[in-house]
């Protein structure tokens, strides 16, 4: 029974470590050389388990297809140990030495399962045992030569990349030079309208002093004055009445459409909340998705017809007024043509103005107003001299001609202070766009600008505004890239709104490789462009080229 | 004046003001309830129910009036043939109805009631209606399987006082009782009633009538003027009915049977609530009318997309069953009466065709399952793959994006099976087709997805496109192979491609046709590993009465739709069953189908898959989800599923955790998503999520072995894939209602997935004083009744029951066609004595060969007393299963795990080290037998809680050899050199 016990354990040992090179020890199978030491046979022919030392197996043990050490580091050469843990085991996976390309680890649960996964293991070696007849030919010759030729490729178009980097860059630097003299420039100008103003108003001051005299020199006073008080008066009186009645008429037609809209809002909402979204229709799609866009977008009840604001607005409609209080006793200053205002509440005054302000544009748009008169204004300012119209019209003039020049100072200086990206490299490409076909849709983005859908039948979907850049990983090239955000697009039928983001790659070119809505409403474009190249110059070409070489999986 | 009339808008004002605060507070109801029926919106079930409300209340003297012509009795080769008389009053002349009881051979009975005249023709069609005369007698065509009917010819006949007594069955232990006069039928079996036809005076034929003129003024209606009879409006569709009313109805007793279960598919608990009102009860009756029913609500009797009219009724000892083998809508009511005993009485209407009741006496789940499965077919030997993980969403929208999926599945190491394909893979919806722009070399990938041994599911809807230059309508059309509306043109409705026919799978030549569309040069971009997905096929249409066909709509042979509704989806799922089996894989083989199904009915088992349809992103989904399934291992179609995640709306992390925990449990594992749902492949869950989820899937591929071996099983004796308590401890009383807990397969796995927010404990019921063990700490759970198992997120509840033997792979590889080389696992749970039992089923998991016995099946049996573990041949054909053994060679036995290994050894000794253990492996191999000894390593156990656990290590015998391990323990100085 023993011999037969003996005579099995070679069996059991299978392929499991290579043959010994002039050494009597071999290095066992799937383990990278470095490690080799910690697999040494020890004088006692024991293997301690690399994390559990206290554990020590016969070295027969390793590499037999059997797990027996808890952190599974006695089977380096085979699956045995791949159910456990990743994060026990201290070995990254079986090394293939890939001789003629770069070494490689792969996962301990891809070997021996009868698929050669030359993308990692270019030799074959991860297929040892050659289940089911499997066998794979060591390929490390001509994929390292393809991987070598495709990393030159690529280190040529980093290369150019580079230098359409730095001329961006020094394109770059010229533009913000000029917005920084144009602020200079401005600044002074600001300066001088600064002057004019304040010149323009201590002459104007003057000239309305000298107007007072003048007038009071001149002895207008009383009859006239009342007679204008009393005609107002009236023509107030006939006004508010008027204004009451049309008041009163527009509310009643603007509750009798709010009532229409209320049930017209209705239908939509019983439609949206009925409809069968399974069907997948798009036209009840596109409905219920410009409802929302409605909902999203609409004044709230609360905020217009406030129940306060109602109830001022009957009363406005409905009190009488007690015009006795306002029969003429001495002079006052005169109303504008607004007159009812000044007898309202202070609070309702603004709504009211802008009520009745709204209403007389609308009147006088659809014809049933005559335009207000400028005329009306100079005869309740009374007499104004040209001259002194004409010095008020100049220094209005000349303040909005500040303050304009101020704004645009004020936008260069934010200009500045602006997220260009390093070294503003992407001030250069501003108004830049790139677009390409995906699937029925036309994807592009303009740099700094938007990020659009187009649809075959020329209908556009806006998928963002440009709101600034971000570091994200690229789980393709497993590196961090700098990622263009566009955000607040449309909104989506039952969803957010769209937003998109582009995932640079150095190139010289700039070109949309690939674009997938990742999640609903969510797009993700892969695109080149030498505005990163900086980046992945800075990283060193190590960081190039391993980006495509390292490409093992984990 | 003006002030009077300012107030009323004022105050209207401020009221729309409140309306629109009410209206954004009142919460959505999902399903469109009034898209479908209630029972008194259908016009059969309410004057069925008015008949029974009649015939039962308290002051009624009601006699059914259906009586046995005595003079037509005849037994013939295991049939009783009869007339049964119909009285209509008010007419002297009375309707016969031909009866049949058909005996089979494995003592399941058929009645059958038709209706003469109808038989014969002699009726006249309302309008002009071309629809068959005949009540449908083709149920039985579809439902079971070709070579159903052995008869039991030794039928014993006695007839006494107007009571025929026929004795049959087992050992003539069954009888049936059949009274002439009110006509109704009790069965026996050993000397006990158990299940009672008319029992209450129920039944109902509506026999056919020519519809009565309007009455004139202040007279009353004809009696034969059925309320609701004629032509019937719902939702703006009018059914033209041109027979007439002509339901039949049935009341069915269980007598002392307190449980009925069964009749899928309903959003319910397992045990059937009753459905006449009251607490706790439905008030309306349980529906089965395959229906596409849009966010359907949990706990409901109302129709969902399958049916299968099999009840099971059990109780303490015996377990019998009903199957009402009929395709139109149906309805049936369930009340129990307590009385000393409680009983459970049910009711049974079904708009037209044939009465046609299936009786089956047990007396145990399995004899039951049994029966059922040798009249209806088992479930269908799947391909290998179809019960691995698959990954699913509405869309995957082009081939870069499966190949980005493909690869991220690979990149975060969680194994997958199959990608799914949902309709938008297609050119416009047009089946058959791929979309040019997004999936422009289909062959291609293909061919990726096969590196892995992957497999793609494409969906194929029995809606074709009504569109010019599309060659499937053209021929759909000048073949004559399509549905036909009522004035038999061929018949358009809506579905997604937005005009459509329907293919009429009921026609033969629609099926050859179907089948030459799917060959691999015919159908374009699909290849070997390409598979199929029924949806739809209620069928689906959007612009049909209750989102379907129009019931006078005709099929093939002039069948209306009405007789044959629910057959529909199962129709269309055999038409490309037998497609995808008749495909040529290369060099003229054929391998076996995969098809999905939404609809089904009774049958459907022998096909492919179902899954419970579209269900949503909530903890009440993820909860009915395992009583539905449970549901339909009882009504013998176990390979199902519900969609992992939920199909609408977005789960929350945990929900989508505990979702997967729960779903790698099911028969069919797949996970789905709506069109508008964000992605959430598990990958992108993020950490701890995604490894816990990892975890999980993984676990059901360590399990495979265990799945296959159940699905086996099922293939042979109709036993559930996963069980509920019931059935694995039929005497527990208190354990008949537990559906949230499954035993899987014969593996003594018994699971309690945690389906509600928050949860991180649960209590597991144990059906019997069998010592379990926590599969994944070996804490020991003993004592009939609730154990408390703690569960935060991380952990699936799973125990092992002592005496079972499971089988494993443990290696984790990125599918299951790549475990195919690796060596197996058996883990021993030892019970009390010592003992464990195990099976394990193995074949190429593709092809056909399984049937010409190339497959493994072993029994594996630990002897504690004897410290002995076999391997035994359960293949009955081992001279055929030979070739196969040869290539079988490789694989192999690598471990073995003994939990509760003191249960045999005296490991007390072991652990103090006063004695060694050894472990002597003998097999015989290619006629020689090799023996050597496997080393050994003991895990003592950490407290009196938990169980001991010996590992045999490295074991290496050959999965098709017959083997037998010696366990020895000898003391210090017998020392070999290889123990422990």
């Amino acid at each position: 029974m023993k011999s037969i016990l003996l005579l099995s354990l070679p069996l059991a040992l299978a392929d499991g470590s290579q043959k010994p090179i002039g050494d009597a020890w071999a290095l066992p199978r799937g383990l990278n050389p470095a490690l080799s030491e910690k697999y040494r046979p020890s004088s006692s022919q024991t293997f301690s388990c690399l994390t559990k030392p206290e554990i020590q197996i016969p070295i027969s043990l390793v590499n037999d297809d059997f797990c027996d050490c808890p952190d599974g580091t006695d089977e380096p050469g085979t699956a045995a140990c791949a159910h456990l843990n990743t994060s026990l085991n201290p070995l990254k996976g079986f090394y293939c030495q890939n001789k003629g390309h770069a070494p490689a680890h792969i996962p301990f649960n891809r070997v021996n399962d009868g698929i050669c996964d030359y993308e990692v293991c270019c030799d074959g070696s991860d297929e040892w045992m050659g289940v089911g007849g499997i066998k794979c030919p060591d390929r490390c010759e001509e994929i390292g030569k393809e991987a070598r030729k495709a990393a030159e490729e690529k280190r040529k178009l980093y290369e150019t990349g580079i230098r359409a980097y730095q001329k961006l860059v020094q394109k770059a630097v010229l533009a913000k030079k000029e917005v920084e003299d144009k602020i200079v420039a401005l600044t002074g100008e600001v300066k001088r309208y600064e002057g004019l103003v304040e010149e323009k108003k201590a002459g104007l001051k003057k000239a309305e002093e000298e107007e007072k005299l003048r007038l009071a020199a001149s002895g207008a006073t009383g009859d006239e004055g009342k007679s204008k008080h009393q005609k107002l008066l009236d023509y107030s009186k006939e006004k508010l009445s008027a204004h009451q009645d049309k008041l009163a008429r527009l509310f009643e037609e603007s509750q009798r459409l709010k009532d229409e809209l209320e049930k017209t809002e209705k239908i939509l909402k019983t439609f949206k909340e009925e409809y069968n979204p399974n069907f997948n229709d798009e036209g009840v799609k596109r409905a219920v998705n410009a409802w929302e866009d409605y909902l999203a977008s609409k004044t709230t009840e609360e905020e217009v017809w406030s129940s306060e604001y109602l109830a001022s607005l009957t009363d406005l409609m409905y009190e009488s007024h007690q015009w006795d209080n306002y029969e003429p006793e001495e002079e006052e200053p005169t109303p504008d043509a607004y007159g009812i205002e000044a007898f309202l509440p202070p609070f309702l005054r603004p709504i009211v103005h802008d009520q009745l302000s709204n209403l007389r544009t609308s009147l006088v748009e659809y014809g049933l107003l005559a335009p207000r008169k400028p005329k009306a204004t100079t005869k309740t300012t009374g007499a104004l001299s040209p001259h002194i119209q004409k010095l008020t019209d100049d220094l209005s003039s000349t303040e909005s001609t500040l303050s304009s020049k101020n704004t645009e100072l004020s936008n260069l200086q934010s200009d500045l202070t602006k997220d260009y990206g390093p070294e503003s490299v992407f001030r250069s490409l501003k108004d830049v766009c790139t677009e390409a076909a995906s699937g029925e849709y036309t994807y592009s983005f303009c740099h700094l600008g938007r990020a659009t859908q187009k649809n075959r039948d020329g209908g556009s979907t806006h998928l963002g505004d440009w709101t600034g850049f971000e570091r994200r990983f690229d789980d393709e090239i497993e590196q961090d890239v700098t990622v263009i955000k566009y955000e607040r697009g449309l909104r989506c039928w039952n969803g957010p709104e769209r937003s998109a983001y582009v995932y640079l790659r150095c190139s010289a070119e700039e070109q949309i490789l690939s674009v997938a809505e990742t999640e609903k409403c969510v797009y993700k474009y892969v695109a080149t462009s030498p505005a990163v190249c900086g980046e992945v110059a800075a990283e060193g070409q190590e960081g190039i080229s391993m980006g495509e070489a390292n490409r093992q999986v984990n | 004046m003006r002030v009077s009339a300012l107030s009323p808008s004022k105050s209207a004002g401020g009221l729309t003001i409140l309306l629109l605060l009410l209206d954004f507070i009142t919460p959505a109801a999902t399903v469109k309830h009034e898209n479908f029926k209630t029972c008194s919106q259908s016009g059969f079930c309410r004057r069925n129910r008015a008949f029974a409300d009649h015939a039962l209340a308290p002051e009624s003297n009601w006699v059914s009036p259906y009586e046995i012509k005595e003079n037509t009795v005849l037994l013939q080769n295991g049939i009783l043939s009869a007339e049964i008389l119909k009285t209509v009053p008010g007419q002297t002349e009375k309707v016969v109805l031909p009866l049949s009881i058909n005996f089979q051979k494995n003592g399941a009975v058929r009645v059958t009631i038709d209706e003469l005249k109808r038989l014969k023709g002699d009726i006249v069609l309302r309008g002009e209606s071309k629809a068959r005369k005949e009540r449908y007698n083709e149920a039985e065509r579809w439902a079971l399987i070709p070579d159903w009917d052995v008869r039991d010819e030794k039928v014993v006949y006695d007839n006494q006082k107007g009571q025929i007594t026929l004795t049959f069955g087992p050992d003539l232990s069954y009888k049936a009782i059949v009274t002439v006069y009110p006509f109704n039928i009790k069965f026996e079996r050993d000397g006990e009633t158990h299940v009672v036809l008319n029992d209450r005076g129920l039944m109902n034929v509506e026999h056919w009538r020519a519809q009565p003129p309007e009455p004139e003024e202040g007279k009353e209606k004809s009696p034969e003027d059925l309320d609701g009879g004629w032509d019937e409006t719902f939702g703006g569709n009018t059914d033209t009915k041109p027979r007439g009313p002509e339901a039949v109805g049935m009341d069915i007793s269980f007598p002392g049977y307190e449980h009925v279960f069964g009749i899928p598919s309903h959003a319910t608990s397992l045990s059937l609530k009753t459905t006449r009102g009251g607490e706790g009860a439905y008030d309306e009756p349980y529906r089965l009318y395959n229906a596409d029913v849009f966010e359907y609500i949990v706990d409901s009797p109302m129709t969902l997309y399958g049916s299968i009219p099999f009840m099971q009724a059990h109780r303490k000892g015996s377990s019998v069953g009903v199957l009402w083998l009929n395709a139109a809508e149906t309805w049936v009511d369930v009340v129990k009466e307590k009385k000393t005993k409680t009983d459970t009485k049910t009711h049974w209407v079904s708009e037209s065709g044939q009465l046609d009741v299936w009786v089956f006496l047990g007396p145990t789940p399995q004899t039951l399952y049994k029966a059922y499965g040798e009249l209806t077919g088992f479930t269908k030997m799947p391909p290998s793959f179809a019960i691995a993980y698959h990954q699913c969403r509405w869309n995957y929208v082009s081939e870069d994006d499966v190949k980005d999926v493909d690869r991220k599945f690979d990149k975060y190491d969680i194994p997958y099976d199959v990608i799914w394909l949902d309709i938008e893979y297609t050119d416009g919806k047009r089946y058959f087709t791929f979309d040019p722009l997004t999936f422009k070399e289909p062959e291609k990938m293909m061919k990726n997805i096969a590196k892995t041994e992957r497999k793609v599911v494409l969906i194929i809807d029995p809606h074709i496109k009504n569109t010019e230059n599309y060659p499937v309508v053209e021929e759909l059309k000048s073949k004559d192979l399509a549905v036909k509306d009522k004035s038999s043109d061929i018949y358009e409705g809506w579905c997604w491609p937005g005009s459509s026919h329907w293919i009429d799978a009921f026609n033969p030549a629609a099926i050859e046709w179907w089948k030459s569309l799917f060959q691999l040069d015919k159908f374009k971009g699909t290849a070997k590993n390409t598979f199929i997905w029924n949806d739809m096929n209620e069928p689906s249409v959007f612009n049909g009465p209750e989102t379907t066909m129009p019931k006078d709509n005709i099929h093939f042979g002039n069948w209306e739709h009405r007789d044959l509704h629910n057959l529909n989806g199962m129709t269309f799922m055999n038409a490309t069953h037998q497609a995808l089996e008749a495909r040529d894989v290369g060099k003229g083989k054929n391998q076996r189908s995969f098809v999905l199904t939404r609809a089904f009915f009774a049958g459907a088992q022998r096909l492919g898959a179902m899954w419970t349809g579209d269900n949503e992103a909530k903890w009440e989904h993820l909860q009915a989800a395992l009583p539905m399934l449970l549901s339909q291992g009882i009504a013998g179609f176990p390979f199902s599923g519900a969609d992992v995640g939920g199909f609408f709306g977005n789960p929350s992390k945990e929900l989508l955790t505990r979702w997967y925990q729960s779903g790698i449990w099911y028969p069919f594992f797949r996970a789905h998503a709506h069109i508008d749902a964000k992605r959430r492949e598990p990958y992108l869950t993020g950490e701890p999520y995604t490894s816990i989820i990892r975890n999980a899937i993984r676990l059901r591929y360590a399990l495979l072995p265990a799945w296959y071996t159940a699905f086996h099983r099922a293939s042979k004796d109709g036993m559930p894939i996963i069980r509920p308590n019931f059935v694995v401890h039929p005497d527990d009383e208190e354990g008949f209602t537990i559906d949230d807990q499954a035993y899987i397969g014969d593996t003594g796995l018994l699971v309690k997935p945690v389906v509600g927010e928050g949860v991180e404990k649960v209590d597991i019921h144990l059906g019997d004083d069998e010592i379990y063990y926590d599969y994944w700490t070996h804490m020991i759970y003993q004592g009939k009744g609730k154990k408390e198992y703690s569960a935060p997120l991380d952990t699936i509840p799973v125990l092992m029951r002592g005496g079972h033997i499971i089988p494993r792979r443990d290696r984790p590889r990125r599918s299951s066609g790549l475990m195919k080389y690796d060596p197996f696992t058996l883990v021993l749970v030892l019970n009390q004595r010592g003992f464990a039992m195990g099976f394990l089923y193995h074949d190429d998991g593709e092809s056909f060969d399984y049937k010409q016995g190339a497959y493994i099946h072993r029994q594996f049996f630990y002897n504690g007393p004897l410290k002995t573990l076999s391997s035994r041949d359960l293949n009955k054909d081992p001279a055929s299963a030979a070739a196969y053994y040869k290539t079988a060679k490789a694989l192999q036995i690598e471990k073995i795990v003994i939990v509760g290994a003191s249960n045999s050894l005296d490991t007390r000794a072991l652990a103090r080290g006063k004695s060694k253990a050894k472990a002597v492996v003998v097999e015989e191999d290619d006629g020689k037998i090799k023996e050597w000894n496997a080393a050994l390593s003991y895990t003592a156990a950490a407290d009196e809680k938990h169980a001991d656990v010996l590992v045999i290590k490295n074991t290496k015998m050959k999965l098709v050899n017959d083997w037998t391990v010696y366990l020895e323990q000898v003391g210090k100085e017998d020392q070999p050199k290889d123990e422990l």
